[in-house]
């Protein structure tokens, strides 16, 4: 009798066991998950997106934001932003004090090379790529939590053409023109207020029907509208044409 | 006749039992109320959660698109704090927070505070322009109560940055 017991007694405790044991854990990862993308480290990331692509856009340098043998760019660490980043009279220091942001750092969907304070959430985000697999993230940690947002094309180059001077960009049809290859290609944004008069004057227009458009790269706002446009050659302008172009990076 | 066996529990054994049935009472009870309570914490925080998140988003975004550009008529008084923000359209929005009923006011629409036997408001409830000028920071402190925990509503916005 007194062995029976034993042994229903043991059986229990250890059936319980098992359960709180395998409930612990659950409970720790809910715990930790409920500071991944908190509604102030989601508007801190925003606003830092926001200074580096005015930065990035506006900066003299054009800095090509191509990532580096390790997959990553660090932006901000232990608190401190590792480059001067600024815009209209916000830097990226003020933002990182403003925001308590103790990390920030630029990556592509799948970054291999990336073992520092994020990577924990980098691992949780979903590493599905777009479909050209251009885009790249800015993730940042503050004091309340972790956020992600898409940061933007790696692949952004302003062409000029030799002689041919005149070109434009449209979506690809194949059908009046040559579409270069698909490594030329560029993810732009339009804004749709420019006229036609616009497209004159700045190669970075497109026209679609009876609407014109001056692609505003890289995007900040109203970014919904993405388009995928190549390059196209549109016509042979004089005998001093040449194939020959040289690229350099928005 | 076979003699049948009906000896039954004898003392020490049913001592021994109940002893064993007590430690694992006691033993789960433990676990039980600090799940039960773990419980209340998690629904709270959910709901605050949520709350904060709806909030933070319906002013951030109308910062954010409408353009703000100013701050306005700040009041503070015992029970309500309000303040007016005007943006780049000459369009005005007024925000207030009603502490004896709990509610946050903004753009004429309410937005009643989840209250909690575990929470209060502990501080000074902030709506203005940082010391340079360039952010708007609103900040409504909402602690757990004896615990550094705090649920409340901290917005910041850049003024300009677009």
């Amino acid at each position: 009798m007194m062995t029976e017991l034993l042994v229903v007694a043991v059986v229990v405790l250890v059936i319980f066991t098992v359960l709180f044991t395998n409930f612990v854990p659950t409970k720790g990862e809910y715990e930790k998950r409920i500071e991944y993308n908190d509604v102030e480290s989601l508007y801190a990331n925003y606003y830092l997106k926001v200074l580096l692509l005015r930065y990035f856009y506006n900066d003299g340098s054009r800095i090509n934001l191509t990532l580096n043998s390790d997959d990553y760019l660090t932006i901000i660490e232990d608190g401190l932003c590792l480059s001067n980043y600024s815009y209209g009279g916000f830097s990226c220091q003020l933002l990182a004090d403003q925001y308590n942001i103790s990390d920030a750092v630029i990556t592509n969907y799948k970054p291999s090379d990336y073992s520092g304070p994020l990577s924990t959430y980098i691992n949780y985000l979903d590493i599905t790529e777009n479909n050209d697999g251009e885009l790249l993230r800015l993730t940042v940690k503050t004091k309340t939590g972790y956020s992600s947002d898409q940061f933007y094309s790696k692949i952004c180059n302003i062409v000029t053409y030799g002689d041919w001077g005149n070109w434009q960009v449209e979506p690809c049809t194949g059908d009046s023109s040559v579409c270069e290859s698909d490594d030329k290609k560029v993810n732009l944004y339009n804004n749709g207020t420019a006229k036609p008069t616009d497209c004159d004057i700045n190669p970075l227009c497109y026209y679609e029907g009876e609407n014109y458009y001056i692609v505003t790269y890289p995007c900040t706002e109203n970014c919904d509208n993405i388009m995928t446009l190549y390059r196209i050659r549109r016509k042979y302008i004089s005998e001093n044409d040449s194939e020959n172009f040289s690229i350099s990076p928005c | 006749m076979k003699k049948l066996n009906n000896k039954g529990l004898s003392v020490v054994e049913f001592i021994v039992v109940f002893v064993m049935l007590m430690i694992l009472v006691f033993g789960m009870m433990d676990v039980i109320i600090s799940l039960k309570n773990s419980n209340s914490t998690t629904t709270m925080k959910k709901e605050l959660l949520e709350y904060k998140t709806t909030l933070t988003k319906v002013i951030s975004d109308d910062l954010i698109k409408r353009e703000f550009k100013e701050l306005k008529n700040v009041d503070t008084s015992n029970t309500t704090v309000s303040a007016v923000f005007k943006f780049a359209d000459d369009s005005e929005s007024t925000f207030s927070i009603d502490y004896n009923n709990f509610i946050i006011t903004y753009n004429n629409k309410t937005y009643p505070i989840p209250k909690s036997e575990y929470l209060e408001i502990d501080g000074v409830i902030t709506i203005k322009t940082s010391a340079d000028g360039k952010f708007l920071l609103i900040n409504i402190p909402y602690f757990e109560i004896d615990k550094d925990v705090n649920y409340g509503i901290n917005i910041v916005h850049p003024i300009g940055l677009k």
